[in-house]
């Protein structure tokens, strides 16, 4: 049964068929193929995973960042970020890290946040004198940093297949998430001295820049307190999500005066959709997952490798580089969703931390993000750059690098996300 | 033509008016029961446990609905874009045959599913469980539906309007 799943699943993928769509069809072809199960069985895996409490978080996360970058707060931040940076070299560059990582703490999706941020940032960055290819680059690679600083949508559904618990995984995210963008923010400057790029306008002065920090106080205080309330058990993810949606309101309706009735529910119908676009991989992977398991394959998986390669290492390693290999084709969510409940048992076997194997999995597919031939933020940022993907690629890979050696250092030294 | 849009706007605003009255209830009933928690002496309110696992799966499935008619759910492009135009027609085609087939056995068997259950009810509100099955059976023949509106537009207007054009557009 497995094998007509997998063979099912890669001639959908190849048709064309959307992912989400693809695993609950594969499911339902080698439910019909092994004729010893009930169809039933693919509709009520679909069905339990609308039963899930954590779940609810995602819309919820969704809902709060769409709220907070779609109005005054996201200007004011955006403002302060590249106005604070723009004092540095490269620092127009530089200033889609310090808003990924600041946006970060309001978002939870690598996406929203190039989709945000890129129609602002580039053509900014564009007009100071920085080539397309770059800037599209700098885009498409620091969205990623949004996936690590809490909240996080790939950290929740990562807690949903290992049983890690979300306050754990959010603050594990943390470092990771800043040493990424210290290392990009390193690169923007190394390849603006290099290349001899200058800064283009004015800086404003100390006063006016602290106005700015005040004024940007509420976005920048919504990930610590997010912490903060998970660590202390007030409040369940769930609950914290809903909560920052409420708090996002208020800010909206009583401190920045942006939002009308309108604006609410399109945000709303856009978490919506978002949503459903992750809940229908959640559904279609559990139905696959429920297969697999069926037929034992993680525990077979487990086994061969087990006795295959011996060494720890080298079996980070192997997973690593099937990931990397994996996230080019398929987006994170399935990607992660179709591998975790296979790597969650291999990782425990060689002792490994579910919270550091959970950031070893987000980093490694988060890279699959922006590689090619399929990079949901590639293609975002290469389009609003109105650049060709081969000039962005070029620009890529002192990013991509930077991030390969970071996932290797978070893969190796247990200490950077389990402090 | 005319009826394949007919269907999609029906469809956009039944799945946009699901996923705010579900969203908002769902938000005020979260928030609620966190101040509840610290304020009553019961700890909460009872209805707050059950009522998001009632009204979750219907905010999904409109949400993945709407998701379909916007072209939201992404898939490997890389053998499309290899095809010409024609080639590109009839793959899409039988894309959309595929899921309208695939979807429309699944909503018959969410449909028994539901019809198996209906005796399972909350333990607070009383409510049949099975109705979360109706759920999944509503966004199965949506997305049937999508997919054989998308074929009509196919073949009337031409591939690029394989999605409606935007699912703001066609909303109320």
């Amino acid at each position: 049964m497995s094998f007509v799943l997998t063979l099912a699943f890669i001639v959908l993928m190849l048709l064309a068929v959307p992912v989400g769509h693809g695993m609950v069809i594969a499911a339902a072809v080698a439910v019909l193929w092994d004729g010893t199960l009930p169809l039933m069985i693919v509709a009520q895996q679909l069905f339990q995973q609308t039963q899930s409490f954590p779940m609810l978080a995602l819309p919820f996360f969704m809902l709060a960042g769409s709220l907070m970058m779609g109005g005054r707060l996201g200007r004011e931040l955006l403002t302060f970020a590249s106005e604070f940076m723009k004092r540095f070299t490269g620092g127009e560059l530089s200033t889609t890290v310090v808003a990924s990582t600041v946006f970060g703490g309001v978002s939870g999706s690598a996406v929203a946040n190039s989709s945000a941020l890129g129609p602002v940032l580039i053509p900014w960055q564009k007009k100071s004198g920085y080539p397309a290819g770059l800037c599209a680059a700098n885009m498409a690679t620091s969205s990623v940093i949004d996936i690590l600083i809490p909240p996080s949508i790939p950290l929740i559904l990562y807690s949903l297949i290992s049983g890690v618990s979300v306050a754990d995984l959010f603050m594990a995210g943390v470092l990771p998430g800043l040493l990424m963008a210290g290392s990009f923010i390193f690169l923007c400057w190394w390849i603006s001295r290099r290349r001899g790029y200058r800064r283009a306008g004015s800086v404003i002065g100390g006063k006016e820049l602290l106005r700015l920090a005040v004024r940007s106080f509420p976005a920048l205080a919504m990930p610590v307190w997010i912490l903060v309330f998970l660590r202390f058990g007030v409040a369940t993810p769930t609950e914290v999500a809903v909560l920052a949606v409420v708090y996002s309101v208020a800010l909206s309706v009583l401190l920045y005066k942006d939002l009308d009735w309108a604006r609410f529910k399109e945000a709303m119908v856009e978490a919506g959709i978002a949503t459903g676009i992750v809940m229908l991989v959640i559904m279609g992977s559990a139905a696959c997952g429920w297969l697999l398991t069926f037929d034992e394959v993680p525990a077979r998986f487990v086994a061969w490798v087990s006795a295959t390669i011996q060494n720890p290492w080298l079996i980070l390693l192997a997973m690593n580089v099937v990931l990397l290999v994996v996230g080019m084709p398929l987006d994170l969510p399935p990607a992660l969703l179709l591998f975790g409940p296979i790597f969650v048992p291999l990782g425990a076997s060689l002792g490994l931390d579910p919270v550091q194997l959970g950031l070893i999995m987000v980093i490694n597919l988060g890279i699959g993000i922006y590689t090619p031939p399929v990079g949901t933020t590639l293609f975002i940022a290469t389009s609003i750059a109105k650049c060709s993907l081969d000039e962005t690629t070029r620009e890529l890979w002192p990013f991509f690098f930077a991030a390969v050696l970071l996932l290797l250092a978070i893969t190796y030294v247990p200490a950077l996300t389990l402090y | 033509m005319a009826a394949a849009e007919g269907v999609d706007r029906l469809i956009t605003r039944l799945c946009r008016f699901i996923v705010l009255v579900t969203g908002i209830a769902l938000t005020v009933l979260l928030a609620g029961n966190v101040v509840a928690r610290y304020v009553l002496a019961s700890g909460g309110i009872d209805a707050a446990q059950e009522l998001p696992e009632l009204l979750f799966p219907w905010f999904i499935v409109a949400g993945i609905s709407l998701a379909a008619q916007a072209g939201g759910h992404l898939g490997v492009d890389w053998f499309y874009d290899r095809l010409g135009p024609r080639g590109r027609v009839w793959l899409l085609h039988l894309v959309n045959a595929i899921l309208i087939v695939s979807y429309l056995i699944l909503f018959w068997q969410s449909l028994l599913l539901a019809e198996n259950t209906w005796v399972q009810v909350s333990p607070v509100l009383k409510i049949p469980t099975s109705q979360g099955y109706l759920a999944v059976a509503l966004g199965c023949l949506l997305l049937a539906l999508a997919a054989a509106c998308s074929s009509v537009r196919i073949v009337m207007t031409g591939p690029e309007r394989r999605f409606t054009l935007s699912y703001k557009e066609t909303g109320p």
